[in-house]
């Protein structure tokens, strides 16, 4: 398990890379939030991908009902 | 306030539905422009306590009322929002109009072009009475620290409306206005429809352009309306709906026929309830399960087939659904998240910069995941049955002073399964709580049937005959 520590750190790195400027009286909160994003990325890794779950990067209902 | 009764309704006239009105007014008994005068009446000695709209368009609806009689005694009829009061969403843009966002970045904002469902309401006669309030850009929300203040609920304006189409919401709960257009990337139509006692349509994806508003998520946003009745959205759909070439997700699909088939009932039809989506969950009211219940077992009485059937867990849609909106959302505001952060309210800059930490990696697993949910919804469920029943709001509209001012405000919603795969869903009431807070269910229909969900939500809306209760505010 991460811990808030690392979490922090991890965030912290990333919000530099993407050039932000985190005012300090909401980093814990903010790092809250980024932990349920990260909590939801592990959910999403359980599940049983296949090939056929392909995304064609662009969302729409026509590849899906092709399929049928 | 204006209590004009009609003389064989004996109805006030904000209790009238679009349908009502459209009649009185082609039948001569009624004018637009006494209509509209009616609802600015209202508007203006009711909406100081709920602040429901930004901005009231008075000149523009009263300009819009008069053309809408003049073209009526001309003997043009141009469907049924002409003549008919409407409200939008502050993210709508609307030409010449102050359009916000609720946001101090757009805080001046006078676009020089309208949204797209904007044009389509004018065009066919719609009356514009005024912008509603949002959660700041569809997002963060309610919020204190915003250059105006959050909606409150009608029902009790200790609790929140729900959003982010908060105002659009409290506005048609309150009898302000029949119908107020919203956005739902997440629940935000339905979640405002649940808490305040009304019916709120998210559309099938691609059935109603997105042009001219402001996006939140690109492929998660859908603009629908709120309204008091079931038959007010299929009024408000059958002018909105229809291909636009220049929205990228627009599909180019037949017009749907939303009224002809209203009334029909659902005899015959085929009903799956996922009853392990929410039954057991914890923060499930007994009090909205009890209605849930009882609106399904109305519905076998009226003649559907109900049968229990299993959905992926609640939880894969959710996560699914946060992380390509939160990726989508950063990437829309990145610039602004940089350059003017404080510009932002609390919670949507939290909310959006939480962002920040996600990768490529994790859209790619998350657009992945949509593709197997939406399968598991549309082939394994929806390809067996008419429409899925299932829970919505695990309560009722919370209170104010139960939100934390640290973190953001979560909302126990069950409307995101339906943003990931883009099935129509309406929102709408299945009774009073024992405090007197609106209960709710959903009803989500297979791509592009969205008049058939509006059918049968119509037909449980007839059974209960729940139109007819009104928040003690408006009454």
């Amino acid at each position: 398990m991460t811990s808030t520590t690392s979490l922090t750190d991890e965030y912290t790195a990333a919000a530099a890379r993407a050039g932000l400027t985190i005012p300090e009286d909401r980093l814990d909160g903010i790092v809250r939030l980024y932990g349920e994003l990260r909590s939801m990325t592990s959910l999403l890794r359980s599940m049983n991908l296949t090939a056929e779950d392909e995304p064609a990067n662009i969302y729409s209902f026509d590849p899906i009902l092709r399929s049928e | 306030m204006n209590e004009l009764l009609h003389k064989s309704l004996a109805k006030p006239l904000h209790e009238l539905s679009i349908a009502e009105a459209g009649a009185m007014i082609r039948q001569g008994d009624l004018t637009s422009l006494a209509l509209t005068e009616d609802a600015l009446a209202r508007i203006g000695s009711l909406d100081g306590p709920l602040d429901s709209f930004i901005t009231v368009t008075g000149d523009r609806a009263r300009s819009d009322a008069e053309q809408a009689d003049a073209d009526f005694a001309a003997g043009i009829d141009r469907g049924p929002m002409q003549g008919i009061p409407y409200a939008l969403k502050d993210i709508y843009m609307t030409k010449g109009i102050l359009s916000t966002c609720h946001s101090k970045l757009l805080v001046d904002n006078v676009p020089d072009v309208d949204s797209v469902v904007g044009t389509k309401l004018a065009e066919a006669g719609g009356v514009l009475v005024g912008k509603t309030a949002t959660h700041e850009f569809a997002y963060g929300g309610p919020s204190f620290d915003l250059p105006f203040p959050p909606a409150r609920n009608p029902w009790n304006r200790d609790c929140m409306p729900g959003g982010s189409s908060s105002g659009s919401g409290a506005a048609v709960a309150a009898g302000l206005v029949r119908m107020a257009m919203g956005s739902d990337t997440g629940g935000s139509i339905r979640g405002p429809a649940s808490y305040c006692g009304v019916a709120g349509h998210k559309p099938t994806y691609g059935l109603v352009s997105r042009r001219g508003v402001f996006p939140l998520s690109f492929t998660l946003d859908h603009a629908g309306p709120l309204a008091w009745t079931v038959g007010d959205c299929a009024a408000t759909m059958q002018v909105i709906q229809g291909h636009d070439p220049q929205d990228p997700a627009s599909a180019a699909v037949p017009e749907i026929d939303f009224l002809s088939g209203l009334g029909d009932g659902v005899e015959g039809m085929s009903f799956a309830v996922p009853r392990e989506f929410f039954d057991g969950k914890p923060g499930m009211d007994p009090e909205m399960l009890e209605a849930f219940d009882k609106a399904v077992a109305k519905l076998a009485d009226l003649g559907a087939k109900v049968e229990v059937v299993t959905l992926p867990d609640f939880e894969l849609f959710n996560a699914t659904g946060r992380i390509i909106l939160t990726a989508e959302a950063f990437g829309i505001h990145e610039k602004n998240l940089q350059e003017r952060p404080l510009d932002y309210g609390r919670y949507a800059m939290m909310r959006m910069y939480a962002g920040a930490g996600l990768t490529a990696m994790d859209l790619v697993q998350a657009l992945r995941a949509r593709r197997k949910l939406s399968k598991a919804v549309n082939k394994a469920v929806l390809g067996r049955h008419d429409a899925i029943i299932t829970a919505l709001a695990f309560t009722t509209a919370p209170r104010f002073d139960e939100m934390s001012r640290e973190d953001p405000p979560t909302y126990t919603l069950q409307s995101m399964p339906f943003n990931v795969t883009g099935n129509p869903a309406l929102a709408m009431p299945t009774g009073l709580s024992s405090d007197g807070l609106p209960l709710s269910l959903q009803i989500v229909g297979r791509p592009f049937e969205d008049a058939k969900v509006l059918q049968i939500g119509e037909a449980l809306e007839r059974s209960t005959g729940l139109t007819a209760i009104r928040p003690p505010l408006a009454a």
